[in-house]
């Protein structure tokens, strides 16, 4: 947590853009890390990162320092995952950016829809232990991806995580306790699959 | 835990408990007596304490390689988005000489502006009169005006409404929901227990709540702003040159970009045609949760007539195969009118994004 959170808040209310990039940096990772975890898919995460920011931005002045920012700020962001994947249910998505000029027209038509980083074949070229570890947490039970998320790589406490899960402690100690023996089981034969 | 055995038998705590215990051990979350059991073990056990080291190493490691930052830039995108660039300067211009404690009038007034504006959108758009459009944008101080009005004559019934929500016991906390999710939530309760007498006299109050309900990810604090027109739409044989020119400075796109918005060009026939049946297959599905949503939500009433119209322009539009396909510059507010229109329910959607240029819808109508 940021020190003097409240007060960058109340700067960034007063139109701050100072105090606004200071809580953005601090949450920029957590919303961009929630969304990739939950879509799948890095054009999408970023996004669903922007519109997070921007809504944060706008609603600044209605947080009222009932719960943690970071409870807050969280629910923001799988509130416009889900609207972004209902939306989406009807559309597809074709990436752009991909397009090398000195490809032939042909192989530019060959640009898949999917996400290239979500390709299997592409993350074990990457092969790196991010990478693998990253595959290992998007291949978790979606319940056991949050919470890996929110307490493992954000640093959540169980309490924080059983109101916003709105789970009981056990629950979510059990939880995490059996994402992480899956997630330590997956990249113990990831890296001795790629040695 | 590893399937070597410990053979550490004079501890309390046998192996297999000390492995249960190991990551609340971590975490910090054993209570004293467990912990100094917990420790007493792992003090003469060499396994399980090679264990721990590894468990921790492993934590340590998922938490660098798990956390992902993105590869564009959020920040500016967001800090330069007009929509804030414009909320920025109004809040800096109301926070001269003020606590922050004193802007609640100022919130208040800015949610019920927030129904009004829709309103008049909703009047607006229903009743077909797209010409008076440019006027209520230039008539923000009279709406904010005939806000006041409303609030005042309204009373704190927005708070009522709050008090309800919150002793209905729904949340410990309002701030531990959706800000955005919240207004349509307390809306839902409110229309028929917290506003009766906005229900009861005032319909276009209503209106109101519906459409706030409907576009509420849309909505900003202080206003909502209809669609942005495409201002500097190019011809259409000249999209490809344009996105090319000197005088937009994005340099390369066009090729990027000229399969796709070619009206003759490949780019779609090779690439989208069997995208295209996909997608109409899929939508064409039926889909509860969809039609749920689609179902609590109030349709903006904008005919295909009006999306032509220079308000909504699209960048592009031609004939292919059996579809019309428009292209327009993508915008949140312009994603929800398309999608929740109902003239557009045949309609298929792909965003399409271009790292240098943006972000893009592409729609096919089936003609």
């Amino acid at each position: 947590m940021l020190q003097n959170e409240n007060e960058i808040i109340k700067k960034a209310c007063l139109g701050d853009n100072d105090a606004f990039e200071k809580l953005y940096s601090e949450y920029e990772s957590m919303v961009y890390s929630t969304a990739y975890y939950m879509t799948k898919n890095s054009e999408d995460a970023a996004d669903i990162s922007q519109d997070v920011f921007i809504k944060v931005y706008k609603s600044l002045p209605n947080f009222r320092g009932e719960c943690k920012f970071s409870s807050w700020i969280y629910r923001v962001c799988v509130n416009t995952v889900n609207d972004h994947m209902r939306k989406h249910k009807r559309q597809k998505t074709v990436s752009l950016s991909v397009y090398d000029e000195d490809s032939d027209e042909e192989s530019q038509l060959d640009i898949p829809v999917e996400d290239i980083d979500a390709l299997p074949e592409a993350a074990l070229e990457k092969s790196n232990t991010q990478e693998m570890i990253k595959k290992a947490i998007s291949e978790l039970p979606e319940d056991m991806r949050t919470i890996v998320v929110l307490r493992d790589i954000y640093g959540y406490s169980y309490d924080e995580l059983c109101r916003i899960l709105s789970l009981k402690e056990g629950t979510v100690k059990s939880r995490i306790n059996r994402a992480r023996n899956i997630l330590k089981e997956k990249l113990s034969l990831m890296f001795s699959e790629s040695t | 835990m590893s399937n070597k055995k410990c053979n550490n038998l004079s501890s309390a705590v046998s192996c297999e408990r000390a492995d249960e215990l190991m990551y609340d051990y971590i975490d910090g979350t054993l209570t004293e007596t467990e912990k100094a059991a917990f420790e007493a073990h792992i003090a003469e056990c060499a396994h399980c304490t090679e264990e721990l080291e590894q468990r921790r190493l492993f934590l340590k490691a998922l938490s660098d390689g798990g956390r992902l930052e993105p590869k564009r830039d959020i920040l500016n995108a967001v800090l330069n988005d007009p929509e804030i660039v414009k909320l920025a300067e109004k809040r800096r211009t109301k926070s001269v000489g003020k606590d922050v404690e004193k802007l609640l009038p100022v919130r208040r007034l800015n949610r019920i502006s927030r129904y009004l504006v829709p309103v008049a959108a909703a009047v607006v758009l229903v009743s077909g009169l797209t010409m008076a459009i440019p006027f209520l944008r230039d008539k923000n101080d009279m709406l904010a005006i005939d806000a006041e009005m409303l609030y005042n004559a309204k009373g704190n019934a927005e708070d009522e409404a709050y008090a309800m929500y919150d002793s209905e016991g729904k949340t410990d906390s309002r701030d531990c929901i959706d800000p955005i999710e919240k207004v349509g939530e307390t809306n839902a309760t409110a229309s028929n227990d917290a506003f009766p007498d906005i229900e009861k006299e005032d319909t276009k109050s209503n209106v109101a709540e519906k459409v706030n309900e409907a576009c509420n990810s849309a909505v900003t604090d202080t206003e909502y702003e209809l669609p942005k027109p495409v201002t500097s739409a190019p011809a259409a044989n000249d999209i490809s040159t344009n996105f090319d020119s000197a005088e937009t400075g994005v340099p390369s796109t066009g090729m990027i970009l000229s399969p796709i918005l070619s009206a003759t060009g490949s780019g779609f026939k090779s690439t989208s045609i069997d995208e295209i049946t996909e997608v109409a297959k899929e939508s064409n599905e039926s889909d509860a949760e969809y039609e749920h949503y689609r179902e609590n939500t109030v349709e903006y009433m904008i005919t295909s007539e009006e999306l032509d119209d220079e308000e909504y322009a699209p960048l592009k539009s031609f004939e292919f195969e059996d579809y019309t396909v428009y292209v327009y510059e993508y915008s949140i507010e312009l994603e929800e009118i398309l999608i929740n229109n109902a003239e557009m329910q045949n309609a298929h959607f792909i965003t399409a994004r271009c790292s240098e240029t943006g972000r893009y819808m592409i729609v096919y109508v089936k003609n």
